[in-house]
């Protein structure tokens, strides 16, 4: 078992070609803040979160996951986090330092062993948040990233010993579940061809919130290939979404939070779990009745994103 | 009062625990935990805290253990 372990999501980080589109649909449509930037990078806020920022757009010639960043505990954790996954074989890419990214902090970048770039950080400065009130329908925080990635098993196996997660459970032996904090998940692999992006998630505050928010979504002409629905893994509820760069985000409602970790049972599903309220083919896109079939290589995969 | 759903794996010792940690940092964020109510089978718990604010709350929350409430509401006691 690792001695030290990341404490939940930061960020995640991507690139995209159609960088103008995208700015306005996270800002506008999908309900974020924009709280910093520069020519061809964008830094977004939840309103309901502490976090810097929960999403990273970065203009790119072709889309590509540019980073998953979580938090730690304090510097000895990240120091920690770095000797564990260097003595797994892991390959840095910048050793534990000063950021220089919006709230800085301390933290270091490596490659998992699929080739996606990792951030571990502590001491980022939090920024001012606000608990939403009833009816407002923008994300509160970040939720979860799922990853595709061609070897399931042994990425769910690595991140336990190596960054502390925890399995929360499984459907089939297809798609495993990783928390490291009380959320059933922070972040979830997939079986897939490729090491590729599967889609990120965000929390609204509660269902009526949801319901807003999907409604304003849809409103704009969003595609949504899957929703609504609900899951029995997580006992959430979703609505998937195509962004103008084709990656798939998630509205969720508040997750099952495991209270005591030494109790809780990973479990194995079977069946339609996915949809268990039998709601959640496609309302607007019938002929993609699915959350995300990318069948191309990802080009951030080992190439880390220039910040 | 703090409204927490969708708990699982609820057990004494765990909210024992995870009570003490809230009360370790509470002062840093102005926060006096008064009581609270546990339904371990349903995993529900309702917690009545004074609090400067609602994200006063929250962000005592996010420090002790993370498991954060669905909902936070301003109460007055009824008779």
């Amino acid at each position: 078992m690792p001695q030290a372990r990341v404490s939940h999501l930061r960020h995640v980080g991507v690139g995209v070609p159609d960088y103008d589109k995208q700015v306005a649909f996270y800002e506008g449509t999908w309900g974020l803040k924009k709280v910093d930037g520069e020519q061809g990078i964008s830094f977004f806020a939840a309103e309901g979160s502490p976090e810097q920022y929960i999403l990273r757009i970065r203009r790119a010639d072709e889309s590509r996951i540019d980073l998953l960043a979580f938090g730690a505990q304090d510097a000895a954790a990240v120091d920690a986090l770095a000797s564990q996954v260097a003595a797994a074989g892991a390959k840095m890419i910048a050793e534990p330092g000063a950021l220089q990214t919006p709230g800085g902090g301390y933290g270091f970048r490596f490659f998992d062993p699929d080739g996606r770039t990792i951030e571990v950080s502590s001491d980022v400065a939090p920024r001012p948040f606000r608990v939403l009130e009833e009816y407002e329908s923008v994300p509160k925080k970040l939720s979860h990233v799922v990853v595709n990635s061609p070897n399931p098993q042994a990425i769910m196996e690595w991140y336990q010993e190596n960054l502390g997660f925890k399995c929360s459970g499984w459907l089939g032996d297809w798609f495993g579940f990783l928390r490291c904090g009380p959320d059933f998940h922070t972040v979830a692999i997939v079986k897939g061809e490729y090491a590729n992006l599967h889609h990120i998630s965000f929390e609204l505050r509660g269902y009526d919130e949801w319901m807003r928010g999907v409604g304003r979504v849809l409103a704009a002409g969003t595609p949504m290939p899957f929703g609504l629905g609900s899951h029995a893994p997580a006992s959430s509820s979703f609505a998937y979404f195509l962004d103008p760069n084709g990656n798939t985000s998630e509205y969720i409602i508040p997750q099952e939070q495991v209270v005591d970790d030494r109790t809780y049972d990973a479990k194995v599903w079977a069946g339609n779990v996915s949809d268990v309220w039998g709601t959640a083919r496609s309302q607007n896109m019938p002929e993609a009745p699915v959350v995300n079939n990318r069948e191309v290589p990802d080009p951030g995969v080992w190439v880390a994103p220039p910040v | 009062m703090d409204i927490h759903d969708k708990l699982r794996a609820v057990t004494p010792e765990a909210i024992a625990a995870a009570h003490q940690r809230d009360l370790a940092v509470q002062d840093k964020h102005g926060v006096k935990h008064l009581r609270y109510w546990v339904n371990t089978k349903e995993g529900r718990m309702f917690c009545l805290l004074e609090a400067p604010s609602k994200e006063a709350a929250y962000a005592m929350h996010l420090e002790a253990h993370g498991i954060l409430p669905n909902e936070i509401y301003e109460v007055t006691e009824g008779s």
